[in-house]
């Protein structure tokens, strides 16, 4: 079976716009949450945007004709592909693709649509609109953008979108299809409709009354929801020999993909349905529980969803699950939504290569019905992590695992 | 400057072309653009010109005719003369 490697990273996140800085960020317990300008209608009010400005990245008509969210996505590729040193000669260009998720794609586009035609009652729409907000947008500017010409795929699972876009690329390299790929994810969605939806749901963080920042609180007894956020990661997936060849560095070896979808509710969680993505994750990378050394956690900070992650990891680890050091990140960054799986993957493969479990922040107080090892508020160090889980569950009852552990000839 | 003129430094500032090639009687079609651009170019055209130019396809069974530089201009003088020329809006009733 041929391995497959990740040589390159890239992320832009509510804690920094490179890796490093992101990394940092949750090393440090940072919180990229913060107060919104107040809107009307609106009782939101924390989001974790990105410090970007699509201009001073991209030259200015392209920036004009791409959506944030595409903005963001090639940002981060190019990061990644400049991590990685790939260069795809035009022999090998075929073999490579992109797999890209997204959970809503252009908001932003979506709503100035909206707002022009219905609301204005304008006249013209820019004649770029519907390939500024197709799906397959990011997806399809990542492929002309470097000239990959092997598939070009888009993945919608909402939350879980970049996990599956991973996994799936993972698969394709693992079983032949193409030698290399481009994944991850990218969203943008704090737009104020958008967020007048969400709110609907009930399920957004209330704001923390001392400390805005400390609204996002993972497996604490105190916890209300999660925040919005925005963000993108890009990784470089390459065959193992391929990248031997070229002399590449690895962060890590991907080894385990599950994907499972509960088929019983849109919303509710559902711990067998977990359970079965972390298995088949763990089957695939021929590795028992005790082989994990670090859990990066869906951990939204739902009254339920927490709960529930916390059962199905005991299923899975049984009593190992005590021992293993987990946490949720969305503590710090917010949800990215379509691009949370990716952005947290990369956290876990960071954290295997520094051998620092980011903490859970803000994890104020213990929730006897969550009550495993979630690093509370403080990164543990000088760890020795060989391999590492990344979960992400979704609407829409998708439930996607990825499994990588260190490099090993 | 005369409308031609503009609609020549537009398309210079747009797709880099060279503004020796651009004549009265250039087809629009045969600068190397592609439908995509020739459409965005166009509604860059409106907002300067504060107009909608007709879909030259309305009111035509057959293909639309190619469009020349000179063509666009005299359109846009037309519509630009029409506009000038109508009556302010009416006040609002007090």
């Amino acid at each position: 079976m041929r391995r497959v490697v990740v040589t390159g990273i890239g992320v832009l996140s509510p804690l920094g716009n490179d890796k490093d800085s992101f990394f940092a960020g949750l090393v440090a317990g940072r919180s990229g949450i913060r107060r919104m300008p107040p809107a009307d209608g609106l009782t939101a009010t924390l989001a974790a945007p990105l410090e970007f400005d699509g201009a001073l990245f991209l030259p200015r008509r392209q920036a004009e004709a791409l959506d944030r969210t595409t903005q963001i996505a090639l940002v981060a590729a190019r990061q990644a592909i400049a991590d990685a040193a790939l260069v795809v000669e035009d022999a090998h260009k075929h073999r490579a693709g992109v797999y890209w998720g997204t959970g809503m794609g252009s908001a932003h586009t979506i709503e100035e649509l909206c707002g022009a035609t219905l609301t204005d009652r304008q006249s013209r729409v820019h004649p770029n609109t519907v390939v500024k907000i197709m799906s397959n947008a990011a997806a399809a500017q990542l492929s002309m953008d470097f000239g990959l010409r092997g598939p070009s795929l888009t993945f919608s699972t909402a939350c879980s979108s970049s996990a599956v876009s991973i996994g799936e690329a993972f698969r394709s390299i693992r079983y032949g299809v193409i030698d290399s790929a481009l994944a991850g994810g990218a969203e943008s969605l704090l737009t104020y409709c958008t967020m007048r939806s969400w709110e609907a749901l009930k399920i957004l963080a209330l704001e923390d009354s001392v400390d805005p920042a400390a609204s996002c609180r993972p497996f604490s007894m105190d916890r209300t929801g999660f925040v919005l956020g925005e963000g993108s990661a890009a990784l470089v997936l390459e065959e193992a020999g391929r990248a031997r060849e070229r002399g590449a560095h690895v962060y890590a070896e991907i080894v385990g993909y599950g994907c499972t979808t509960d088929a019983s509710h849109l919303t509710k969680p559902d711990a067998t349905g977990e359970a079965r993505a972390m298995q088949q994750a763990l089957l695939e990378a021929e590795l028992g529980p005790q082989d994990i050394g670090y859990i990066n956690a869906h951990g939204t900070a739902t009254p339920v969803g927490d709960v529930v992650e916390t059962e199905a990891i005991k299923s899975v680890f049984g009593r190992q699950a005590k021992h293993v050091p987990i946490s949720s990140t969305k503590s710090m960054h917010g949800h990215l939504m379509g691009a949370t799986g990716a952005t947290e993957f990369a956290a876990a493969l960071l954290a295997m290569k520094h051998g620092v479990a980011p903490p859970t922040a803000h994890l104020r107080t213990a929730d006897p019905n969550c009550d495993l090892d979630y690093v509370p508020n403080h990164a543990r160090e000088n760890l020795r992590i060989e391999a590492v889980m990344s979960n992400s569950f979704a609407f829409g009852g998708n439930n996607a695992v990825l499994v990588a552990k260190a490099w090993k000839e | 400057m005369n409308t031609l003129d503009r609609l020549r430094e537009m398309l210079v500032d747009r797709f880099e072309l060279d503004s020796s090639k651009l004549h009265a009687d250039t087809d629009l079609s045969t600068l190397g653009l592609d439908s995509l651009s020739v459409l965005e170019f166009l509604f860059e055209v409106e907002d300067e010109f504060h107009v909608n130019l007709p879909d030259p396809r309305t009111g035509n069974d057959a293909p639309p005719k190619p469009r020349t530089l000179g063509d666009i201009a005299a359109e846009l003088e037309a519509l630009v003369a029409v506009r000038d020329s109508a009556p302010p809006p009416n006040p609002p009733e007090p």
